[in-house]
């Protein structure tokens, strides 16, 4: 698989030749992208739903340089400290980004799940991950209107006092930069 | 801001206990101590003492350490797929052999150990390289020593072994002998000599109270 080598402002940028997971404790928002494979669909004009996302998540964490940490997931969850999502591919496996967020969430950074579809499991089992965290979890939906998926990140996000917005990436990438702008601002100085 | 992994600043293993943090800190903190008459003049030897003094600060946490480490532990983790995408150019010989070797310290760059005399990984032990040389080179006040450490890593050693070492030799970490952190590395290159061996030339800061031992 090709990747780029390291995004502008992206923890392992920051962290340059030092220890990432220092940085990590530095940052402020953590966000879960899903990357299933629903996420290939086109969105806008050529682009599909991933193109835009990743558009964005560079731009932002070229713009708050270190306080953006991402997580991807689809059939398991990792870390990307170097700021590159992978390709979509696979099931959307969220309760696995829940638990890899926890210890995230424990060090105090902001989790904001983004995603486009409904849960791999059960969505009592994601819900009760999500009340493990110490901290909110916040959602944005990026999928089409009027959908299961976008009625589940609602509950998901209420149940644990968190926030929900919706920016469906084919109407308006604006609002998904936008939301997570404003989420990243309130995530208190640290 | 530089981001030091708090257990290679003070050259402690990750799993040291609590008495061994404040053992470990209360030696260096007193070595590398702004105030100390024979530090004047070297600010190397100050943002050390900055360092260790920031690395105890969060290892002598509970809280803080826990966090840490599990922080450490998501980014050790490994899939098959991903090890490539986290790991970069770590394993061995893969990234450069020349210039700045300090960009090796994640994933499993973790887990220094000055109980042991070199980097351990999590699995695998690190092979022994050969001193082929060593200059010492006083400031001129008689406390603060300079020494030039040549280490040999044959091409055979590192075929058999899944080691990197440039992980363990980076510019501001401990520089350690049968166990003992003896100095900080300030200085590292290295380079390939015609049998393929890997040529490791370091410079290390330590007092001269410190005597280095060679390698049997």
């Amino acid at each position: 698989m090709s990747r780029e080598l390291i995004v502008k402002g992206s923890i392992q940028d920051v962290a340059a030749k030092g220890d990432v997971a220092l940085a990590l404790l530095s940052a402020k928002v953590a966000l879960l992208c899903d990357r299933s494979s629903s996420m290939i669909e086109e969105a806008r004009g050529h682009q599909a739903r991933y193109e835009l996302e990743d558009d964005i998540i560079k731009r932002l964490q070229a713009k708050y340089p270190g306080q953006v940490a991402l997580v991807a997931f689809s059939d398991t969850a990792y870390l990307c400290p170097d700021g590159v999502l992978p390709q979509p591919n696979g099931n959307t496996n969220m309760l696995d980004a829940l638990r890899l967020a926890g210890p995230l969430a424990d060090a105090g950074l902001r989790i904001i799940l983004i995603t486009d579809g409904e849960p791999s499991h059960a969505e009592s089992e994601v819900i009760d991950a999500a009340r493990a965290f110490r901290g909110k979890l916040d959602t944005i939906y990026v999928g089409p209107e009027l959908s299961r998926g976008a009625d589940f990140c609602k509950a998901l996000a209420l149940s644990v006092g968190g926030t929900h917005s919706e920016a469906d990436l084919k109407h308006g990438p604006d609002l998904l930069e936008n939301n997570l702008t404003r989420l990243l601002l309130t995530a208190g100085a640290r | 801001m530089t981001f030091i992994n708090p257990y290679e600043a003070l050259a402690l293993p990750p799993d040291a206990t609590a008495e061994q943090i404040k053992a470990t800190y209360r030696l260096l903190a007193k070595r590398y101590h702004p105030d100390s008459a024979s530090n004047a003049g070297h600010p190397a030897v100050l943002g050390m003492f900055q360092q260790v003094t920031e690395a105890y600060d969060l290892l002598s946490d509970p809280d803080k350490r826990r966090k840490y480490d599990a922080i450490r532990k998501l980014l050790d983790a490994k899939t098959p797929d991903v090890d490539d995408q986290i790991l970069g150019n770590v394993g061995p010989f893969r990234g450069p052999l020349s210039g700045s070797m300090g960009s090796f310290s994640f994933g499993s760059m973790h887990g220094f150990a000055a109980s042991s005399m070199f980097f351990v990984s999590n699995q695998t032990v690190a092979p022994k390289p050969i001193i082929t040389n060593k200059t010492v080179t006083s400031s001129g006040n008689g406390q603060i020593t300079h020494v030039s450490v040549q280490l040999l890593f044959s091409a055979q050693m590192m075929r058999t072994a899944n080691f990197n070492p440039m992980g363990a030799y980076a510019p501001g970490m401990a520089y350690v002998e049968n166990g003992l952190p003896v100095g900080i590395i300030t200085r590292a290159s290295s380079s390939l000599n015609l049998n393929g061996d890997l040529v490791l030339d370091l410079e290390v800061l330590v007092q001269v109270s410190v005597t280095l031992r060679s390698q049997p």
